[in-house]
């Protein structure tokens, strides 16, 4: 079951850093896992940045998500659509969940024996593509949207 | 910005520090002369048992160049100290889906391969956005960027080897903030600057299929046509008996 705790990342600016080794700097920071941006809040305010950033007919945008500092660092990544709400996103990955396009990858430890983590292309009723990333527990760790190139 | 988050941004070093976060670089540190990071094939979680590389046999980058691939690969020469030396090719078959235009791996496979998967069908981005310079070759060259994010991968830059992880194992460990030992996988400079111009070409090729393959000496490649890599390394050999007739040493 899908709950907001176990995609809290999708949501929240989880903000990783990166050190030199020695600790005379910091080397990188990123935002991972953040998904969604609820009426473009944390990007008014200023928390992130989406550079270059284009929209689909489904409302998923994609851009290089970034923040004001230059040891962050920009990667291409999409973003459910902002007038989405979080349970109308939680909602949408059950549907995708529930109606898999194809398995991605399967991952599995080093006796082939188990399955550590699978990757899947998931569809939700209004016809957007999502990824969906599960652990060993079959858990969903991870779900953002597939950007459509197709025109509007 | 959450409580959690402002403890890792104001973390102190020092404190974090003491934490067991000795990687592959004190490793390096503490021999100068041998490297022990080639990854293992199969079966392995990257960072697991490793050939070892003398340093002075890295030699010079491969070429951009797509067409001198074939001449590259094989190369590096790896000395096997390692208690288990693979010694055969082991490959997957990325097939693309019609449906969701995407690259799959139908079977189940390693750590390795998909870190590897990962690293060939993600968009890398340098610092810049330049779309232009999206491009691991970018990377390589560029010493002002020491490592590269995509949604799935993180790239890091170590003295020379790239590592590759998985972002999953990074964000899980969040009370540790150096990079985890394990898994990962790391490669050659020469290795994966020769990877990132393979998967150009395929990039520009788009075909239904290809191979990744992890060779006998622990290279990644991309493949359309497996027989290719067996064609380089029998050569390889050839020219290495060859070679070696003329630099034995007079009885």
């Amino acid at each position: 079951m899908i709950t907001k705790q176990s995609l809290e990342y999708l949501f929240n600016p989880l903000i990783r850093v990166v050190p030199e080794k020695d600790w005379s700097k910091i080397k990188a920071i990123w935002i991972p896992l953040l998904h969604h941006d609820y009426k473009n809040t944390l990007e008014k305010s200023g928390e992130i940045i989406i550079l270059q950033k284009t929209i689909d007919r489904f409302g998923t945008e994609q851009g290089y998500l970034t923040a004001s500092n230059e040891n962050y660092i920009p990667y291409l990544t999409t973003f459910f659509n902002p007038l989405f709400t979080q349970d109308e996103v939680l909602e949408k990955i059950v549907q995708a969940h529930d109606n898999i396009l194809t398995i991605q990858s399967i991952i599995t430890d080093a006796t082939g024996e188990h399955i550590i983590r699978k990757t899947i292309i998931g569809v939700a009723k209004s016809g957007m593509m999502m990824t969906i990333v599960t652990n060993q527990d079959d858990k969903i760790i991870d779900a953002f949207p597939i950007f459509n190139h197709d025109k509007k | 910005m959450n409580e959690q988050q402002k403890k890792i941004l104001h973390a102190n070093p020092t404190e974090i520090q003491k934490a067991d976060c000795v990687d592959s670089v004190n490793q390096i540190k503490n021999n100068e002369t041998a490297y022990d990071f080639l990854p293992k094939i199969s079966g392995s979680k990257g960072g697991g048992d490793r050939d070892t590389l003398k340093k002075s046999e890295l030699g010079p980058l491969a070429s951009t160049d797509p067409g001198v691939f074939a001449e590259n690969v094989g190369q590096d020469k790896i000395s096997s100290h390692s208690v288990e030396t693979p010694k055969q090719d082991v490959h997957v078959i990325v097939t693309k889906n019609k449906t969701t235009n995407r690259y799959n791996i139908c079977q189940p496979m390693t750590y390795d391969f998909y870190l590897l998967y990962l690293l060939c069908t993600e968009t890398l981005t340098t610092t810049s956005t330049d779309s232009k310079k999206n491009s691991g070759i970018e990377f390589y060259k560029n010493s002002s960027i020491p490592c590269l994010v995509t949604p799935q991968l993180f790239i890091n830059k170590n003295k020379g080897y790239i590592e590759l992880f998985s972002i999953y194992d990074l964000t899980n460990n969040s009370d540790d903030l150096c990079l985890p030992k394990s898994p990962k996988f790391i490669m050659t400079a020469k290795n994966f600057m020769n990877f990132m111009v393979q998967k150009a070409q395929l990039h520009q090729q788009q075909p239904d299929q290809f191979f990744l393959v992890i060779d006998s000496q622990g290279h990644a490649h991309l493949t359309t046509d497996l027989q290719s890599l067996v064609k380089v390394s029998f050569f390889t050999s050839l020219q290495k008996k060859l070679a070696s007739l003329f630099t034995r040493p007079a009885k």
